[in-house]
């Protein structure tokens, strides 16, 4: 009975998805939804790494950053459609990550977390120093295939989609129990036949690899990349633990819903309440509202920053995971109003 | 021979200084087994504080030592007793729960100092700012010579501090094993805290020591954060032995790589030592040295 | 050709050799015990046994296949599995999923490794908790999942280390007939242990060590009765 609502929930949440756009014709809201679908791919494939096979990654910029750069790269040298990049893009994210695993995965511990936040580095600083081929500090900018928003809607749609279904499917598995017990305790996996160095790889390749495609979506989508946008330290790789930890580590639904919020939150910080405020403001010509605004903008970087000190601190299983601790804090608000 | 002994001789000098940042965030490691991502960011705050005593009190750096470490000595306890203690008790999927809000706090801090400080660069020019003297042909910079000698002075009280105290011996122990430590009727908490403390105050004074050699910006604590965990690794994480000899090395390379390969190599060196120990010298010289 | 032969094992970690040259052989379908004082380097044998640790020198043998250098999960499939001492469930996992995640050494498919955990966690008497948490469990049922598990992936010889340690008198019954109901299956068994009672009464044969040597083999009473063993580790543990 459950699994059978389960499934209606999920059919009921795609539709809406797949209609919004049809009743919205807001671009900017559109491109909020795009955005925040191509973090739904990044915040699953940072969750099955870490939340599932417990190994933490601090730089999905890595492998992002290579996604979109495969994509362009191939317009600009090849001349090819940088939409080829969605194929090409998550192959050489896993290009990169297949010996980096197979190194870093013979050391437990800190290592792994302290080498992803150095490849994220090491390939930022290379796309910044070799000019000749990536094109340095100018970055690349190609000709997008659309003007409408429409195709890069339902393709982030369909992509998100995707990569739920494709983590889901894996959870079910063989796989899934053996990242699980890798989570819990290598030692004992180990004893029970798992090849933890193997299947740790393995959550590695796959997690790289959607990465890398939401990176190629980013080139077409946007239609400019540099080295300080797409392998951003804060930007992407803390944003995807962010959405990972929001949403819920570990949870199937968790980083989808993660990814929705937080980049609601971090448009709302950086636009001042979706410039609302400033409207207010405007309208109302309160002093007030009017240097609330310009504060908030000027300090949404640091809002970004205490919430997520604030969430770490208070809610560090996420909506998804603390959903329960959620209810009851509410609840008790209520109660305590009612007094 | 001049120009490779002039890059010695500053790669040396440089080395010293990232020794101490080395040694603060290992020793955080090795207590508390995480890495601390605020590292840097703690030391810009204490750059900040020496800046703005030099610019609005025209206090001299070396004296703001006396302000800025024991503030930024504070900053670190409370972090630890208010932020990242009460995570050890919250059930979570995650270990590195610690980590990333270390990396939260880096961030808050960038953007606080960004708020009131703005991107501007500031710089702190003191009257020796860049007075040298000569050795032979080789010229030494006299406030990374002082620095220098500082950095020291500091190791060598650390090291007595953690060999001869019962707080230090009682740091050490934790490190080595907690629970054992804990069972020694160590208070393990109050150790934590007191160590991330200490690391703290020792990036403070790294980068009360630096500024009148550098420039400062709120993003400045980031490259930091990344050298000292680059030490680390070096070093092995967790010996502050092992941190010495890491910090002298990247201080080495850095100067060597700026030499021979060019400025936009140095950040970059840094990263490629750490893929080079993680490859052929997994654990660090600690492996070599064993402590 | 033996069933399992450990030759000439020896370890040393640093200066201290922890093993110091321990042979012996395990014949199919019999309950081997393996005894000795704390620190005489039982569990480091285990260690070596299962791939968790390269032994310095000497070499390991199970079904005429070298084992000894091999990582675990290549020695699990081969039909040697190991519990700990300390024991280890995948705390945050059912105690069903635990099993589970062990079944899939025998089959890919999730239903075929289900059905399987599903009989085993039956087969050792887990049915009643198999949907709590793993870390919900108590001590008692705790060193039960390490066995569950390690027998839900198909082993044809299982080393049990300390599995009695914590359990009260009538835990420790219900483990020894477990244990004889493993053998009665078919799986041949290495146990160390340290309560003196339950080696006695479900071993075939016992290997005595100390300080990373043999002292003496042979049935539980020769072993008992010998002035060695006696003298080393029983004078105190078996009066008592």
């Amino acid at each position: 009975m459950t699994v059978n609502r389960g499934i209606v929930a999920q059919i009921a949440v795609l539709a809406a998805l797949a209609v919004i756009p049809l009743v919205v014709h807001n671009d900017y809201y559109l491109h909020l939804l795009i955005l925040a679908l191509m973090w739904v791919v990044i915040g699953s494939a940072w969750n099955l790494l870490a939340g599932y096979t417990g190994q933490v990654s601090f730089g999905d910029a890595a492998f992002f950053g290579t996604g979109a750069y495969t994509a362009g790269l191939l317009v600009i040298h090849w001349g090819w459609s940088a939409w080829w990049g969605l194929f090409f893009g998550g192959i050489m994210a896993v290009v990169i990550a297949f010996p980096f695993g197979w190194i870093c995965f013979r050391l437990r511990g800190a290592y792994f977390a302290l080498a992803t936040l150095a490849l994220n580095e090491v390939l930022r600083h290379v796309a910044t120093i070799w000019e000749s081929f990536t094109q340095g500090m100018v970055g690349i900018m190609i000709m997008q295939s659309y003007i409408s928003k429409l195709p890069y809607y339902y393709i982030a749609l369909a992509l998100a989609a995707l990569s739920i279904i494709i983590i889901r499917l894996v959870m079910r598995s063989r796989l899934g129990y053996y990242f699980l017990s890798i989570r819990e305790d290598q030692d004992a996996a180990e004893s029970l036949g798992v090849n933890t160095h193997f299947y740790k790889m393995l959550s590695l390749v796959i997690a790289a690899w959607l990465t890398g495609v939401a990176g190629a979506l980013y080139m077409n989508y946007m239609g400019f990349i540099d080295p300080h946008v797409v392998f951003s330290l804060h930007d992407i790789s803390i944003m995807a633990i962010l959405v990972g930890i929001v949403g819920g580590v570990g949870t199937t639904y968790g980083p989808a819903v993660g990814a929705f919020i937080m980049v609601l939150v971090q448009e709302m910080f950086r636009t001042a309440g979706f410039g609302y405020i400033k409207a207010a403001a405007k309208f109302t010509d309160v002093q007030f509202l009017i240097s609330a605004s310009e504060q908030l903008t000027k300090g949404h970087a640091l809002g970004f920053g205490i919430l997520v000190v604030l969430v770490i601190r208070y809610m560090p299983n996420g909506v998804v995971g603390d959903w329960g601790k959620l209810m009851i804090a509410l609840r008790l608000q209520k109660t305590g109003r009612a007094k | 021979m001049d120009l490779f002994l002039q890059t010695l001789v500053s790669g040396l000098l440089k080395g010293g200084l990232y020794a101490v940042i080395g040694i603060g965030m290992t020793l955080i490691m090795g207590v508390m087994g995480i890495i601390n991502l605020a590292h840097g960011q703690m030391m810009m705050v204490s750059m900040y504080i020496t800046y703005s005593l030099f610019a609005y009190a025209g206090v001299d750096p070396y004296v703001s030592l006396l302000v800025s470490v024991p503030a930024i000595f504070t900053l670190g306890l409370f972090i630890q007793q208010r932020l990242l203690n009460p995570l050890l008790r919250a059930e979570t999927i995650l270990p590195e729960n610690q980590v990333l809000m270390t990396v939260g706090v880096g961030m808050v801090l960038t953007e606080i100092m960004r708020f009131i400080f703005t991107s501007d660069y500031k710089s702190v020019r003191t009257s020796y700012s860049s007075s040298t003297f000569f050795v032979g042909n080789i010229s030494f910079s006299v406030p990374l010579t002082i620095d220098f000698l500082i950095a020291i002075l500091m190791t060598a009280a650390l090291f007595l501090f953690l060999i001869k105290t019962d707080l230090g011996r009682s740091v050490r122990a934790t490190a080595q094993d907690k629970e054992a430590a804990v069972l020694m009727g160590v208070d393990s908490e109050r150790i934590t805290y007191i160590t991330f403390g200490i690391g703290s105050a020792l990036v403070a004074a790294a980068g009360t020591l630096l500024i009148p050699v550098f420039y400062l910006y709120p993003d400045i604590g980031g490259p930091f954060t990344r050298k000292a965990f680059v030490i680390c690794i070096l070093g092995g994480l967790g010996s502050a032995v092992g941190a010495i000899f890491g910090g002298v090395t990247l201080g080495l390379a850095e100067a060597f790589g700026a030499t021979y390969a060019g400025m936009e190599f140095e950040d970059i060196i840094g990263l490629v030592i750490f893929l080079l120990v993680l490859l052929f010298l997994p654990g660090g010289f600690k492996r070599i040295t064993k402590v | 050709m033996s069933f399992f032969r450990a030759d000439n094992l020896v370890k040393h970690f640093g200066g201290l050799a922890a093993v110091n040259g321990v042979s012996f052989e395990v014949n199919e379908g019999e309950i081997f015990g393996l005894i000795g004082p704390n620190g005489s380097g039982k569990t480091t044998l285990f260690n070596l046994i299962s791939g968790f640790y390269k032994p310095t020198s000497g070499e390991v043998y199970f079904m005429d296949r070298r084992i000894d250098g091999l990582k675990p999960h290549k020695i699990n499939r081969l039909g040697l599995v190991r519990t700990f001492q300390v024991v280890r469930p995948l705390k945050r996992m059912t105690v069903e999923d635990n099993v589970i995640a062990a079944a899939f050494a025998q089959s890919g498919s999730l239903r075929e490794a289900r059905r399987i955990a599903l009989e085993t966690i039956e087969f050792c008497g887990l049915g009643r908790c198999k949907d709590m948490l793993a870390k919900s469990l108590t001590i008692g049922d705790r060193k039960r999942l390490e066995i569950t598990r390690a027998m839900a992936t198909g082993p044809k010889l299982i080393l049990l280390d300390e599995t009695f340690a914590g359990l009260n008198p009538s835990e420790q019954d219900e483990a020894i007939g477990l244990i004889r109901k493993i053998k009665a299956s078919g799986v041949t068994i290495i146990i160390v242990e340290h309560i003196m009672k339950v080696i006695m009464t479900i071993s075939d044969r016992v290997h005595a060590i100390n300080f990373g040597q043999t002292l003496t083999e042979g049935t539980p009473s020769q072993v008992v009765s010998n002035p060695g063993v006696v003298e080393a580790y029983l004078g105190e543990a078996y009066h008592a």
